[in-house]
C-alpha cells in the first residue's frame, strides 16, 4: 500500500504524550526540530520546505502524491487529497474572502475526502470560522470557489451538510421538543429517536425552554441535534469552546460515538490538545492562509511531538 | 418546505400576537361597556354628576380606541421584529442554513406577516365599529355612523364620491382596496428596508433599516405627489378637453392601487435577490 508508512493510527487511539518522542521507523533519520515560522504556505501536493540550517524532515514515501485509482467504493483513508475518481466532500479552489478591505481568507486550496475527521486549527483570527461559514453557505467568496460534493453551497448542499455554529441559534422561546420537531421537519436525514436517546442520557427535559437552559446545556442540545443527522459533512465551529473540560470530553465523545465512517467531520477549534486524539487529519490556517494540511500522525512521526506542542512552537507569539 | 416555514413563522408570531389580540378584544369589550354606560347616563337626565361621569366614560372610550390603533402599530413592529431576528441575528444561522430557497423564506415571512396584519386591521376595524355603535347605545344607528366607515369612506375618496355620484359604500370598498394595497406595500417596503440596512451597515443595522424606510417612503411620497399634481393640472388646465371628474377620480384611485401593487412586487423581488446574497459575518 502506497501510504503504509504514513498511515495514521486508528481513530480514537491516544496520541503520543507531549514531549515524548514517537517511535520512529528504523530507516528514518532523527526527528527534525519544529521550524520557527512558515514563510510560505505549503502547497498541496508539495512537501514542506525545510528551514535553512536545520536537517530536512524525512519525507514520507508516497506522501502528498496522488494515489493510484482504487477499485473499491471508499477512498484510501490515509490520503489528505482524494484519490482520482473519488469526489471530495469539501473542496476549496483558491478561496478568498475579504470583509471590506480586510482579508480573512487568502487563496486557500484544499480538498477533504469522505470518511475523515479533520481538525481546522489555527490561532484566533486565522479564518477558521470564515471557511466553515463559506462551506455552510452563510458567506459568499470574494474570489475562488468552495464546493460541497462538487456543488456550490445552496439548498441541495444544505440538505447534506450539518452545521453547528459557535452560538445558540434557536429562539429562546422554543422548547427542546420544538427544536426536535424543527429538525425533523426540515431535514429528512434527522434521526429523532437517536436525538431523544442522547438528550435523555444528558437528562435534558424535553419540555424545557431553550432560554431556561445553561450555556453548556444549550450547546449540548444543539450538538445532539446536529450529530443526530445522517449528513455527508458535519461542520462544527468551535464545539468545545466556552465549556468546562468535562463537557468538552463529553462533546468529543458524542461526536466520535455518533460519527459514521462514510461521513466527514470538519471541526474548528483552537483547543488542539483536547481534539488531537480524535483527528485523522488537520488543516492549519494562519492569517487566512493554509499553512499545512496533513494527517495528524505526520507531526508525531516527523517531529516527535503532538499537534498541540507543534502548534505552540510554530505559532509562538 | 414552504408550508413548514409558514407554520413556524406563524407559530413564532402567534406566541406574542395572540395574547396581544386577546387584550385588544378585552379593550373592545371595555370600550363598548364605557360607551353604552355613557349613552345610558346621557339618557338619564335625573342623574347628578352626570357630566363628570360622562367625561370619564368618554375618556375611557377614547383611550380604548387609541389602544386599538396602537395595537396595529404593535403588530407591525412585531412582524418586522420577527423578520429581522429570524434572518439577521443568531437565529439566522439556522434559517439561512435550511435546505430551502430564498424565495421560500421570503414568501413564508410575507404571508405570515400579512396574515397577521390583515387580521389585526379586521379586529381593530370591527372593534372600533362596535365601540362607535356603543356610544349610541346600539340604537337607531347604522354602520355608516361608525368611525371605521367614515375613515374608509374618506380614504376611498368619499367626498369626491358623494360629489360626483359614487355611493358611500362604493367609496368604502375603494378605501378597503386601497388600504389593503397600502398595507401590503408597507410591509414589503419595511422588509426591503431591513434587508438593505443589514446589507449596507456593519453595526446599527436596525437603525440603518429605519433610515432606509424613511428615505424610500419620502422619495415615493414626493414623486407620487409631483406626478399626481402634474396629472391633475394637465387634466384640468384651461386649454384641455373637458374630463369627467368622477371618471378621473376613479382613474386616479385605480392607478394608485396598481402602482402600489407594482411597487410591492418590486420590493418582494428585490428582497429575494438580496436574501440570496445575504451574509452572516
Amino acid at each position: 500500500m502506497v501510504y503504509e508508512q504514513g498511515y495514521p493510527p486508528p481513530l480514537g487511539a491516544p496520541a503520543a504524550p507531549s514531549g515524548a518522542p514517537a517511535p520512529a521507523p528504523s530507516s528514518a533519520p532523527p526527528a527534525a526540530p519544529v521550524p520557527a515560522a512558515f514563510a510560505q504556505p505549503a502547497a498541496l501536493g508539495a512537501p514542506v520546505a525545510p528551514t535553512p540550517g536545520m536537517p530536512p524532515a524525512a519525507p514520507v514515501p508516497g506522501f502528498f502524491q496522488p494515489a493510484p485509482a482504487y477499485a473499491g467504493t471508499m477512498p484510501p483513508p490515509a490520503a489528505p487529497y482524494p484519490a482520482p475518481g473519488f469526489l471530495p466532500v469539501l473542496e476549496c479552489r483558491a478561496l478568498s474572502k475579504s470583509y471590506g478591505g480586510a482579508p480573512a481568507l487568502n487563496q486557500v486550496t484544499l480538498a477533504v475526502p469522505r470518511g475523515r475527521v479533520v481538525g481546522l486549527l489555527g490561532p484566533n483570527g486565522s479564518g477558521k470560522t470564515t471557511l466553515i461559514k463559506l462551506a455552510a453557505g452563510l458567506l459568499r467568496p470574494t474570489a475562488g470557489e468552495v464546493l460541497v460534493e462538487g456543488a456550490c453551497p445552496g439548498p441541495a448542499t444544505k440538505a447534506r451538510v450539518s452545521y453547528l455554529p459557535e452560538r445558540t441559534y434557536f429562539s429562546q422561546g422554543m422548547k427542546v421538543t420544538d427544536c426536535l420537531a424543527y429538525f425533523e421537519d426540515f431535514y429528512a436525514d434527522f434521526d429523532r429517536a437517536l436525538a431523544c436517546d442522547m438528550l435523555s442520557r444528558l437528562a435534558v427535559p424535553l419540555t424545557a425552554h431553550m432560554g431556561a437552559l445553561s450555556k453548556g446545556t444549550k450547546e449540548k442540545v444543539q450538538l445532539v441535534l446536529v450529530m443526530a443527522r445522517r449528513a455527508a459533512l458535519y461542520l462544527l465551529d468551535e464545539p468545545i469552546g466556552g465549556v468546562d473540560p468535562a463537557t468538552r470530553d463529553y462533546i468529543l465523545d458524542t461526536i466520535i460515538s455518533n460519527y459514521r465512517r462514510e461521513a466527514t467531520i470538519l471541526l474548528s477549534t483552537h483547543l488542539i490538545a483536547d481534539v488531537e486524539r480524535v483527528l485523522d487529519d488537520f488543516v492549519f490556517l494562519h492569517y487566512g492562509t493554509m499553512v499545512m494540511h496533513a494527517p495528524a500522525a505526520f507531526v508525531r512521526q516527523q517531529y516527535g511531538m503532538g499537534l498541540d506542542d507543534y502548534f505552540r512552537g510554530a505559532f509562538r507569539c | 418546505m414552504l408550508g413548514k416555514l409558514f407554520k413556524y413563522d406563524m407559530r413564532a408570531l402567534s406566541r406574542t400576537l395572540v395574547p396581544l389580540h386577546a387584550a385588544v378584544l378585552a379593550l373592545v369589550a371595555m370600550g363598548c361597556a364605557a360607551g353604552f354606560a355613557g349613552y345610558a347616563i346621557g339618557e338619564d337626565a335625573a342623574l347628578s354628576d352626570a357630566g363628570a361621569l360622562l367625561a370619564a366614560l368618554a375618556l375611557a372610550t377614547l383611550f380604548c380606541l387609541l389602544a386599538l390603533f396602537a395595537s396595529t402599530v404593535a403588530t407591525f413592529v412585531l412582524v418586522l421584529s420577527r423578520f429581522y431576528r429570524n434572518l439577521f441575528t443568531d437565529e439566522g444561522y439556522l434559517t439561512l442554513t435550511l435546505p430551502v430557497t430564498a424565495n421560500q423564506v421570503m414568501l413564508s415571512k410575507t404571508l405570515a406577516g400579512l396574515l397577521w396584519v390583515f387580521m389585526n386591521v379586521a379586529v381593530v376595524g370591527v372593534g372600533a365599529a362596535l365601540v362607535s355603535l356603543a356610544t349610541f347605545g346600539f340604537a337607531g344607528t347604522t354602520v355608516e355612523d361608525t368611525l371605521p366607515y367614515w375613515m374608509l369612506s374618506v380614504s376611498g375618496g368619499g367626498f369626491f364620491g358623494t360629489l360626483f355620484g359614487i355611493g358611500g359604500w362604493g367609496s368604502v370598498v375603494l378605501g378597503l382596496v386601497g388600504t389593503a394595497c397600502q398595507l401590503v406595500f408597507g410591509v414589503l417596503l419595511a422588509y426591503l428596508s431591513l434587508v438593505l440596512g443589514a446589507r449596507m451597515a456593519q453595526r446599527h443595522k436596525v437603525a440603518a433599516g429605519i433610515g432606509m424606510y424613511l428615505l424610500i417612503s419620502w422619495v415615493i411620497g414626493l414623486v407620487g405627489s409631483v406626478v399626481g399634481v402634474a396629472a391633475s393640472a394637465a387634466a384640468f388646465s384651461a386649454g384641455s378637453p373637458s374630463i369627467d371628474y368622477e371618471a378621473f377620480s376613479l382613474f386616479l384611485r385605480v392607478a394608485g392601487c396598481a402602482l402600489t401593487a407594482g411597487m410591492s412586487v418590486a420590493c418582494y423581488a428585490l428582497c429575494v435577490n438580496l436574501l440570496k446574497k445575504a451574509e452572516l459575518a
